[in-house]
């Protein structure tokens, strides 16, 4: 203790202050690899596979079994890290966040990524399980020829209800302006939910943007809130079950999980149509594992891996191979069904005015 | 003494507990809880504590909150010590200035730090992970620390320190044995507070978390347009369990060093 003078013991005082800023130094001599130019070119062949994988995704969307039965057959370490939803998503990647090398976005984040070259092209010759596919879920306009996603899950947004409170299944978006049910229903906390069905009510496109149309969906959006009991989404499900909600706007498969614990649950899809939503695997840019990522994307894309996922999701595979595999598989739309379902496009510039729809909606 | 209080201020100390402590016997008591959505009692099961175990998800997530809250509170604190110390006992150009910037990281909104924080990260090529989340929390931790150890060191006699110098004590013993001893309750409670608000961030850490760094926060938040399942209720009380017994246990030894 006395061997220290008053100099030598502020010396090292300030030593321990500084190794902050020097670590920083440090760190940031190890920056990140360049950006590899074959990974932008889908015709070149990737290297070898790497040792670690990093997936950033919905939290709950693969099966317990996904991850540590691939990290076992490929020795290769997985990380995942989860996203509530696709805007922090598509925020962190535009702050210039990097390092993950799948991200799983929907439809209208699709056309984000690609637009903002965030997205990097699927290197299809990797994909040697692609032909498990169902046409129905390939070459959309958010992504022509699927050059850049791997169809993951699917759903359909509808109508659940009580069929002990609710004598007529609810055929149409009109049943949230029923005063009969007021309090007793709910609709989705999403705007594109939202203003969407209520445009499908007006026979318009749920990506509608003329302002004429989006007017007449806030007035109808504002009518059935006096009805409502609260804008939530997929949580509801629990109230559906105790008999608290007696109809709600909501996923196919949230609607599923709920019939399992609650046999009066049921679920249809509004005759005026209504959203079909599709999540895709893609390749973000900053990728530091581009042949894991496809290797990963490959093994999902086994009719068994699909099945299992589908299975403990609750959500459609598009993988129409592991229907057979699946106990209760949520069956593909029929022909009708199709053209009653629309996938959500970006909005581009418009988005700000149905920010503000939403906004005025939900404080009215 | 003895006087007994009136009835509705026993009244009113009584709502204050309830509205403060029972969402967390709520909490509690859905752990337990056999059904999967968390509002309808449907008989007692250990099924979330046991389904933790293959939350591989979750446990990585306490994983990471407790090495960045560890490394963060170490850091933080001693940094703040330091600064309180030499802001407290020393008189040079600039120190109210200095003073005066401490508060800054205090009243910033979170989300303006959080995104200025990743902004910089980026800039400068420092890829985004646990170190990062560590840097951005021990940033805004020291000031909370310095504002702590500055009030013990503002109720503290310096004539003691003066003693001990005169008494022949070196600067560094007198240091160790004397300032640091009365400053310890200052610390201790700097630490704790540290390691709380480290514990629990989402806003600041949501932004610059990168691959394989999501803490408990940002995993629970995660689920929460899904479902929560009861296991965070378990993880929670497990939580809750744990730092319960370590106040208590802080508490008795802080008390005993007292007594001696």
């Amino acid at each position: 203790m006395t061997g220290l003078d008053r100099r030598e013991f502020v010396r090292r005082a300030a030593a321990l202050g500084l190794s902050l800023p020097a670590a920083t130094a440090l760190l940031a001599a190890c920056r990140p690899v360049r950006h590899d130019p074959a990974l932008d070119d889908p015709g070149r062949a990737l290297g070898p596979l790497e040792r670690e994988l990093a997936i950033y995704i919905w939290s709950d969307y693969v099966a317990p079994d996904t991850i540590p039965d691939f990290e076992k057959e490929f020795g290769v370490a997985v990380t995942m890290d989860f996203y509530d939803s696709n805007e922090e998503m598509l925020a962190k990647l535009q702050a210039g966040a990097r390092g993950y090398d799948i991200v799983v976005p929907s439809t209208y984040i699709v056309e984000v990524l690609v637009a903002t070259g965030l997205a990097l092209p699927l290197h299809r010759q990797y994909l040697t399980n692609w032909g498990n596919l169902s046409p129905i879920f390939l070459d959309h306009a958010f992504d022509p020829g699927n050059r850049y996603t791997m169809p993951w899950m699917w759903g359909v947004t509808g109508i659940a209800y009580r069929r002990d409170r609710i004598p007529d299944p609810p055929a149409s978006w009109e049943i949230f302006l029923d005063p009969r049910y007021r309090g007793k229903m709910t609709q989705a906390d999403d705007e594109r939910d939202v203003i969407g069905a209520w445009l499908r009510y007006r026979g318009h496109s749920l990506n509608a943007t003329d302002p004429a149309q989006l007017e007449a969906a806030k007035r109808d959006a504002i009518h059935a809130k006096q009805n409502l009991k609260a804008y939530i989404s997929a949580p509801v499900k629990g109230q559906l079950i105790t008999g608290d909600v007696w109809a709600a706007q909501i996923w196919n498969g949230d609607a599923e999980q709920a019939r399992m614990e609650q046999p009066q649950v049921g679920f249809v899809l509004p005759q005026e149509g209504s959203t079909i939503w599709l999540d895709s695997l893609v390749m973000a840019r900053g990728a530091r594992h581009p042949r894991a990522a496809h290797e990963f994307m490959n093994y999902v894309l086994r009719p068994p891996v699909a099945a299992a996922v589908s299975t403990a999701t609750g959500y459609g595979t598009p993988n129409r191979e592991a229907l057979g595999l699946i106990e209760h598989p949520v069956q593909y739309p029929s022909g009708e069904e199709l053209a009653r379902l629309e996938y959500q496009r970006d909005l581009g510039r418009d988005t700000a005015t149905w920010d503000q729809l939403w906004t005025e909606i939900k404080a009215s | 003494m003895g006087r007994s209080l009136p009835r509705w201020l026993v009244a009113l100390v009584a709502a204050v507990y309830a509205f403060l402590h029972l969402p967390i016997l709520v909490l509690v008591a859905f752990s337990f809880n056999a059904s999967k959505f968390s509002v309808e009692w449907t008989g007692f099961s250990l099924e979330w504590y046991r389904r933790l175990l293959e939350r591989d998800d979750i446990l990585r997530g306490l994983r990471a909150s407790l090495v960045v809250g560890l490394l963060a509170t170490v850091i933080a604190t001693l940094l703040g010590t330091l600064l309180a110390l030499g802001l407290a006992r020393h008189r040079f150009r600039g120190r109210r200035a200095l003073e005066a910037l401490l508060y800054v990281p205090i009243v910033t909104p979170e989300i303006v730090a959080g995104i200025s924080l990743l902004i910089f990260y980026v800039l400068i090529g420092l890829p985004l992970g646990l170190a990062t989340i560590t840097i951005a929390h021990v940033a805004f931790c020291i000031s909370f620390v310095v504002v702590v150890v500055l009030a013990r060191l503002e109720g503290m006699d310096e004539s003691l320190e003066e003693a001990a110098l005169i008494l022949g004590a070196d600067e560094i013993t007198t240091f160790w044995r004397v300032t640091v001893p009365q400053l310890w309750p200052g610390i201790l409670s700097a630490a704790l507070l540290a390691f709380t608000m480290s514990f629990d961030d989402f806003v600041i850490t949501s932004l610059v978390a990168g691959p394989g760094s999501s803490t408990l926060p940002l995993v629970v938040y995660s689920m929460v347009r899904r479902n929560i399942e009861p296991s965070i209720n378990a993880i929670s009380t497990l939580i809750l369990l744990v730092t319960t017994l370590l106040i208590y246990l802080a508490d008795r030894y802080g008390r005993q060093r007292a007594r001696s």
